[in-house]
């Protein structure tokens, strides 16, 4: 029996998960972050990606955009991102869209914010789209 | 007594009111059912947030990095402070708007350089006949707020600040204490601030920043600031309705006291002047008869 922790997982618009957990693995700034019970105390942040967490023995799956994790002492963890949803819940024709639109807009001449802007809503349509297919 | 035909018309003009009150009044206790969902889908984020921040400002190490920059150099009197004030788009809604208005206003009387960044109509209108220096492309609604519309806040904001253009940022915006209390919230949003002497005093070690505590900052900080402004905003919008709402139902009320009140006057208008016209025939016909 692995040992766990507690995870809370909360997005901007609802509460995600919250509860006991045996591992976690994110997307961070610089690769995939794993995280395991009595971890060091730690603050890094979440890029846009699919993130996976272990509770009761079975990988749960989740589409995340950028946020940040704390892993406090008393073997806590608390993920905050702007959205968070579950690869079910994906409509693949929508993300598709906003990628199609996202492509379009950024050939056309943007100024430096716009294309920020838009990369990332690009980022965000094609990590979704992954997840959703990956998980049907 | 006064004339019929003007009460009349006085209780005419109140009924027409009490339609728009009435109106708002249920338009606005719908809207705020939208409003308290997504306050209530919010809320376990917002909090959890700032006492997030707030816990890794206690551990945070020491570190050269912008958001943190107290720019101690500076005089008070030449700090450039910014606003952030939040108040809505319409009026008649109580002393909503008033009280975010006059606790920005207050505030203001400190400093000679303030720069203010309104949103919502009603401030802006204000500030600007007042002849305040309200930025003029900082064009957001209070309506339905948006993670989106959070975002372009918070960049337009940290951007200031980065360039030196801001020194200090805080926000004015109403908290909803209870369903029935809102209240006037100042906060400070930049520079952040490290809490060494707490830290110590608690005895808690440094937390770790993965990769370096200048790069988690750098992408922690704005997701941060947009976090913060959109529960803001979001807090803000539904004590806004709230507000509305009771003062509409307070209008709706009060209006239906005087069309009472009103209804009786005219009443005992109309039989006076029945009474002296009986009283007129009468006499007349008592003349004739003699």
């Amino acid at each position: 029996m692995a040992k766990k922790f507690h995870l809370e997982i909360i997005a901007s618009d609802h509460p995600f998960y919250k509860g006991d957990c045996e591992s976690l693995i994110f997307p961070g700034m610089d690769g995939l972050h794993g995280i395991l019970a009595n971890h060091q105390e730690m603050v890094t942040c979440v890029k846009g990606g699919e993130l996976k967490y272990k509770a009761d023995g079975e990988w749960h799956y989740a589409v995340v955009s950028d946020g940040f994790v704390e892993v406090m002492p008393d073997n806590q963890v608390i993920l905050l991102a702007d959205t968070i949803e579950n690869p079910e819940e994906i409509d693949i024709k929508r993300a598709d869209e906003v990628k199609q639109r996202a492509e379009e807009k950024l050939r056309q001449k943007l100024s430096n914010q716009e294309y920020y802007l838009t990369r990332a809503e690009l980022n965000r349509a094609i990590n979704r789209i992954k997840a959703a297919k990956r998980h049907r | 007594m006064a004339n019929m035909r003007e009460i009349r018309s006085r209780i005419k003009s109140i009924q027409d009111i009490m339609k728009i009150t009435n109106a708002m009044y249920l338009i606005s206790s719908s809207k705020i059912k939208r409003a308290r969902k997504s306050l209530a889908a919010t809320v376990p984020y917002f909090e959890k947030l700032q006492s997030t921040i707030n816990d890794i400002l206690l551990r945070a190490p020491h570190m050269h990095q912008v958001y943190f920059e107290r720019r101690e150099e500076i005089e008070a009197k030449d700090r450039k402070k910014g606003y952030i004030v939040i108040t809505a788009d319409k009026g008649l809604a109580g002393a909503y708007n008033h009280n975010v208005i006059k606790k920005a206003e207050e505030e203001m009387k400190k400093c000679s350089n303030n720069f203010l960044f309104v949103v919502g109509m009603v401030g802006r209108q204000y500030f600007l006949k007042k002849g305040v220096m309200v930025d003029c492309e900082f064009l957001y609604t209070a309506q339905d707020p948006t993670m989106y519309r959070a975002g372009c806040i918070a960049d337009t904001i940290l951007d200031l600040f980065k360039k030196h253009n801001l020194d200090d940022v805080y926000v004015v915006y109403t908290k909803m204490v209870t369903p029935m209390k809102a209240e006037v919230q100042f906060q400070k949003i930049l520079p952040l601030e490290r809490r060494k002497e707490e830290r110590r005093a608690a005895g808690y070690l440094h937390a770790k920043f993965l990769p370096s505590p200048e790069a988690v900052m750098d992408r922690l900080v704005p997701n941060y600031v947009k976090g913060l402004i959109f529960g803001i905003l979001i807090e803000a919008y539904s004590c806004e309705q709230n507000a509305r709402m009771t003062a509409m139902e307070a209008a709706t009320r009060s209006a239906k006291d005087m069309l009472r009140e009103l209804g009786l006057l005219y009443n005992r208008a109309r039989q006076a002047a029945i009474t002296q016209s009986i009283t007129e025939v009468v006499s007349g016909a008592k003349k004739l008869k003699k």
